[in-house]
């Protein structure tokens, strides 16, 4: 195949995954919209909706978009006691920020090797041995295609949520002030529980989009943990521009990087990325 | 009156916040010994320039000099080494620490001279006696004293480094009128046994009256008025700030 | 006040009667007690020099497995790849974690909070990774094999006396000059700047001394297992146990670490025995728990149940929104 229908190709893939990796990277933005923290349990909750799905699929043959919805509902329900049970309690203390990092970090390595117990490390992945798409003399994975078609979806369904409904104006309006919002009457309590169900559930969405593309392992929790706190670091905390913008940063050097160079580097790019950036500007590209 | 040099000279200081200014060319002389008053409606600057002259942010441009030298981008800690302490409008006390221990770190650190822990504990309950603090709750944990004790804190905190300039930012704030007046002898009894130059900011105009040997006003970051109390108080540019157009005449 | 002077009393008796068994424990236990007992003790001297920077001045590092790391590391190429001797290597190594300690303390500098553990723990991740990358220094992924040195016996003796010495350490630290500062920059680090505390400089200085004690924990560990690769030297299992054991005896305190250690590796080492799978669960539940619930450690819980303190001092532990505080709590 011709150098520029390669370029094309991998610039598609690097597109389509930037877009899924969006979703991600929203959803934790969402939660630190509202709560001001990082919830480092994100990506564990992405494999667990990869394995709903991986599961749904070999065991009922359910589609694995279909997958995605019941991998939504599943996970907000893991959000709902990870607020309830964990973060609500201790969201009043000084240093929570820092608190709720370790917390949820804690319980990030708790699902990873509860996943290990249950599924073992074996690489599993939901193959629907779909034909690749072809849009000129460039053919793009149809996972990847699918999945970003999703990705685009939630993410609209988001932006409606947030910008047309109340309670995204109340989301809004708790990720702009929280204090003020509760003299106003906004249960700010309400709003962080469904926020990080919310946030969950896109995470377990993302997952299932993932599960077609990606090798699903315990492991993948702790990877797509790193890069989706360097998403949304690198972007912007709270930002979903930022989350985009983080997103396509990491999509590209992932899809372009191990043309270039060994895969034993690959983690240094995001990994000094993040680090650069969390030493000048913490604020991430968009912040500020 | 006593001293005529300056002890503080601030040079058209700017302090910038991204666009906003939020000083903008502030000349000001602090005379050595006086008690000068800072006044100003809320946002005006105050604290800002507190702020700058203490170190804790580095001016945007323009210059501070004390005592003959410059200490224009010099880090908080060198700052009150050389002899200007300041305390906070919200008393920041070490929660972790006892009464006295909170004293104690500053005469440890603070001051030119190398302590001991020791010494400098002796220090620390030197300067509460000077300031009045009641002698049982010195090693008492800080934590579950009362708000004017925690502003008494503040107070002997900033004195215990061996200051020649004190700012006290809004030292009055949150008491009630018998604690105002305790405050206020502690802080007169300061400036005639210890002979410490004392930048006040304030709002209590009575405070002001009572204390000030010279008042200078800010309004939006600018200058606008400076001079003996009854002088400030006339001033139509004074009252505009504070009351508005309208009610100013 | 009685009662307090007894408590005393008994706290010091008890540490002697402990201190005296485990000092004649080689002579009557087989290697496996020895084996869990020298491990134990090299987890409490992580745990108390993790203890000297984290629970001192406030700062979660959540990447001191990184300076243990680099100091295995840099003895075991010094030995087998440039024929130093071991002793020069272990002085080198020391200097090196310590190196690396001042470097990261001063990169991290104007960061704090979550964005400080998210920094300490990025390092150690790159360290790892460019460790791993540079399989012709460091043998990569099949990690090196060291000539033996440390049996069981002399390793047990070893950290005994580093869990000693890093105590010691911590508590006249604790108890001088230097650690006013560090207790003000807990407490609050921008008041106590304008007290005069050059917070640089000692934020540095903390660094380095528990990157120090946990380097030299490191290059002892390695000449006991001779054999080092990158997921044993940098294991984040490491770091997570100095962490909760620190915290879960009490953070800042200089008995903490030690009790917590005690506790928490036994429990671990029971899990690991009759439920194996659950260890690493349990691992990570351990420090979500350990921030929910017992964020002042189990000291300080325990001593306010039985009403030796009064509960005054510990009240409001959860709702403090103007506390500036650096305390998990």
């Amino acid at each position: 195949m011709d150098p520029l229908s390669l370029f094309f190709q991998l610039l598609a893939q690097a597109f389509l995954l930037a877009l899924i990796y969006t979703l991600m990277s929203i959803g934790l933005n969402l939660v630190y919209g509202v709560m001001k923290i990082v919830n480092w349990a994100h990506g564990p909750v992405v494999m667990i909706g990869a394995y709903i799905s991986y599961w749904l699929f070999t065991l009922y043959g359910i589609n694995p978009y279909m997958g995605c919805l019941i991998a939504f509902l599943m996970c907000s329900l893991i959000g709902y006691a990870i607020h309830d049970l964990l973060l609500h309690p201790i969201s009043r203390s000084p240093q929570f920020g820092a608190s709720a990092l370790l917390l949820t970090y804690g319980i990030g390595i708790f699902i990873v090797n509860v996943a290990r117990v249950l599924w073992t490390d074996i690489l599993r992945g939901v193959n629907l041995d779909q034909p690749p798409i072809k849009i000129g003399s460039i053919s793009i994975s149809a996972p990847y295609f699918y999945g970003g078609l999703i990705a685009v979806f939630a993410t609209w369904l988001l932006y409606y949520y947030i910008d047309r409904t109340m309670l995204g104006k109340a989301t809004r309006a708790v990720s702009d002030d929280k204090e003020t919002s509760e003299l106003l009457g906004i249960g700010t309590k309400a709003i962080s529980r469904i926020t990080v169900c919310v946030g969950m559930g896109l995470a377990g969405v993302t997952g299932g989009a993932l599960s077609t593309i990606f090798a699903v392992t315990p492991e993948l929790g702790n990877v797509l943990a790193l890069k989706a706190t360097t998403i949304v670091v690198v972007g912007g905390l709270g930002s979903f521009s930022g989350a985009f913008l983080g997103s396509v940063i990491l999509a590209f050097a992932e899809v372009f990087g191990t043309y270039v160079s060994s895969p034993l580097y690959q983690p240094l790019f995001y990994l000094i990325t993040l680090f650069v950036i969390l030493i000048v500007k913490p604020k991430g590209l968009t912040g500020g | 009156m006593s001293g005529i040099n300056p002890i503080l000279i601030v040079d058209n200081l700017v302090k910038r916040f991204g666009g906003l200014y939020a000083l903008n060319k502030v000349n000001l002389d602090v005379k050595e010994g006086e008690i000068l008053c800072l006044i100003g409606p809320n946002g005006s600057g105050k604290t800002t320039l507190v702020n700058v002259i203490t170190g804790v942010y580095k001016p945007s441009e323009g210059k501070i000099i004390f005592n003959g030298t410059e200490i224009t981008g010099l880090k908080p800690n060198q700052i009150v080494k050389l002899g200007i302490s300041r305390t906070y409008q919200i008393p920041r006390p070490f929660l972790s620490m006892t009464v006295v221990e909170n004293v104690l770190v500053a005469a440890l650190y603070g001051s030119k001279k190398r302590l001991s822990i020791t010494d400098a504990k002796k220090k620390a309950e030197q300067v509460l006696e000077v300031v009045g603090y009641p002698k049982p709750k010195w090693n008492m944990p800080i934590k579950n004293e009362s708000y004017i004790n925690w502003k008494l804190i503040e107070i002997a905190r900033a004195l215990s480094t061996d200051p020649k300039l004190i700012f006290l930012d809004e030292p009055f704030a949150g008491l009630n009128p018998t604690e105002v007046d305790t405050s206020l002898e502690v802080v007169e009894k300061i400036h005639k046994e210890l002979k410490v130059t004392i930048v006040l900011i304030e709002h209590l105009l009575r405070c002001v009256k009572k204390v000030a040997q010279r008042v200078v006003v800010l309004n939006n970051g600018i200058k606008i008025a400076e001079g003996s109390f009854e002088e400030v108080i006339n001033n139509d540019q004074v009252k505009e700030a504070y009351l508005g157009e309208e009610r100013a005449t | 006040m009685a009662s307090v002077h007894r408590i005393n009393l008994l706290k010091m008796t008890l540490i002697w009667i402990l201190f005296g068994i485990m000092l004649a424990l080689p002579n009557f236990s087989s290697g496996y007690v020895l084996s869990f007992f020298s491990l134990m003790f090299m987890y409490a001297t992580l745990a108390q020099s993790w203890n000297i920077m984290s629970g001192l001045t406030g700062y979660w590092s959540n990447g001191h497995h990184a300076f243990f790391g680099i100091a295995a590391y840099t003895l075991a190429i010094l030995i087998v790849k440039f024929n130093y001797d071991v002793t020069y290597a272990f002085l080198f190594a020391i200097f090196s974690s310590t190196v690396l300690a001042v470097i990261i303390g001063a990169l991290l500098l104007r960061i704090r909070g979550p964005y400080f553990v998210i920094g300490t723990l990025v390092i150690a991740e790159m360290i790892k990774v460019v460790i791993i990358s540079q399989e012709w220094l460091t043998g990569g992924g099949n990690g090196l094999l060291l000539p033996p040195r440390y049996f069981l016996f002399e390793f047990y003796y070893l950290m005994l006396t580093m869990v000693l010495l890093v105590s010691i350490a911590a508590y006249k630290i604790k108890n001088s000059k230097l650690g006013y500062a560090f207790l003000a920059i807990k407490d609050d680090e921008d008041a106590a700047e304008a007290m005069g505390i050059n917070v640089t400089k000692y934020k540095i200085v903390a660094f380095l001394i528990s990157g120090f004690f946990t380097g030299i924990c490191g290059c002892m560990w390695a000449l006991y297992v001779n054999f080092i690769d990158p997921y044993s030297a940098f294991d984040p299992t490491l770091q997570l146990i100095m962490a909760v054991s620190a915290a879960f005896g009490g953070l800042g305190t200089i008995i903490g670490p030690l009790l917590g250690t005690i506790i928490y590796v036994s429990l671990l080492e029971l899990l690991w025995v009759s439920f194996p799978y659950f260890y690493f669960i349990i691992l990570g539940l351990s420090l979500a728990i350990i921030i929910r619930f017992l964020p002042q450690g189990v000291l300080n819980y325990i001593t306010t149940r039985l009403r030796v303190k009064k509960p005054e001092v510990t009240r409001n532990v959860w709702y403090k929104p103007d506390s500036n505080s650096r305390q998990l709590s």
